[in-house]
């Protein structure tokens, strides 16, 4: 709560140590609004457009991140063994 | 016979390149591209403030003592003089003189801006003091760490980097398919797609709907900000 009173906008960090990984989500959102108004010859279908692209941006980050998570956890270890 | 794919001719136009350097989405505005130019505005601004809000005014920092900051800032600043007005803000309000090393530097926690006027400051510029014991006195801001820092930064170099697109797009306008012509990106795609459409098939279709030329368009017709010129 002291965290949230001592923020000044614009100025302070924001207390999102814990769930940062949920500013992807915006990030995702903003890079398709600027990309897809620059990209499609016509707005006409341009909501749509911005959607998919999101959708594609975060599932590319998840299979990313899952395909990293199984390569650090999983097979780096049987690659190179750690030795006690 | 289907028509090949049709593209606006490549023009340079380099007003709305500087427009869209100054401020982002106004080359396109400038080019009458209303709708498209405040798109891009609201995407472009609203990354690199949302990398303010996110991180802090420590993100946009052209003197930093990290370095990943200072390379950052090369970035952060396509985004035009919003980014170079709120280093300079930061540089010159936010910062002040450590009197011990004689060169200016951000706040820690416990020190606060002895303003030149003060007259514990014996220098005619701000110097940075001890804040005083039992007080709520501290520094200006709090400098970002950690994911906050690197999600703020990833923000704001996020928003320079697709102005510079945007600027680029600006200077030299044209290249997107004429609205209701088949997309193709290469000649072999446009034979391709031609062929297909000549035997009644749908080769050569990308997954962009809003380039099929059967598309329906909505209720209403295109409105002007919808088909570029």
């Amino acid at each position: 709560m002291d965290a949230l009173l001592a923020y000044t906008p614009l100025l302070d960090p924001i207390d999102a140590h814990r769930f940062w990984w949920l500013l992807l989500v915006p990030l995702a959102i903003l890079i398709s609004v600027v990309y897809k108004a620059l990209r499609l010859p016509s707005l006409g279908r341009y909501p749509r457009g911005v959607a998919i692209m999101t959708m594609q941006v975060l599932g590319g980050m998840f299979l990313l991140g899952a395909a990293a998570y199984i390569f650090v956890v999983h097979l780096a270890p049987i690659v190179l063994p750690v030795r006690p | 016979m289907a028509k090949p794919p049709t593209y606006e001719p490549l023009r340079f136009n380099p007003v709305a390149g500087v427009l869209a350097f100054l401020i982002p989405g106004a080359g396109h505005v400038y080019m009458g591209q209303v709708t498209r130019g405040l798109l891009i505005g609201a995407g472009v601004l609203g990354l690199f403030f949302g990398g303010m809000l996110i991180g802090g005014l420590s993100i946009v920092d052209s003197r930093s003592p990290r370095m990943e900051n200072r390379i950052s800032f090369y970035g952060q600043v396509l985004v035009g003089p919003a980014a170079i007005i709120v280093d300079r803000v930061h540089q010159s309000m936010f910062k002040a003189v450590d009197e011990r090393t004689r060169a200016t530097r951000a706040l820690d926690p416990g020190e606060v801006i002895l303003p030149a006027s003060d007259p514990r400051n014996g220098r005619n510029v701000p110097i940075i003091a001890r804040a005083t014991p039992g007080t709520d006195e501290g520094p200006p801001y709090v400098k970002s760490l950690g994911k906050v820092h690197e999600i703020g930064l990833l923000y704001t170099l996020v928003a320079g980097m697709l102005n510079l697109i945007v600027i680029i797009d600006a200077t030299f306008p044209g290249g997107r398919l004429v609205p209701g012509a088949r997309r193709a990106t290469t000649p072999v795609a446009a034979d391709a797609a031609a062929q297909a459409a000549a035997s009644g098939g749908t080769g050569g279709r990308d997954d962009r709907p809003d380039d099929r030329p059967d598309a329906p368009e909505p209720a209403g017709g295109p409105s002007v900000d919808d088909v570029e010129v």
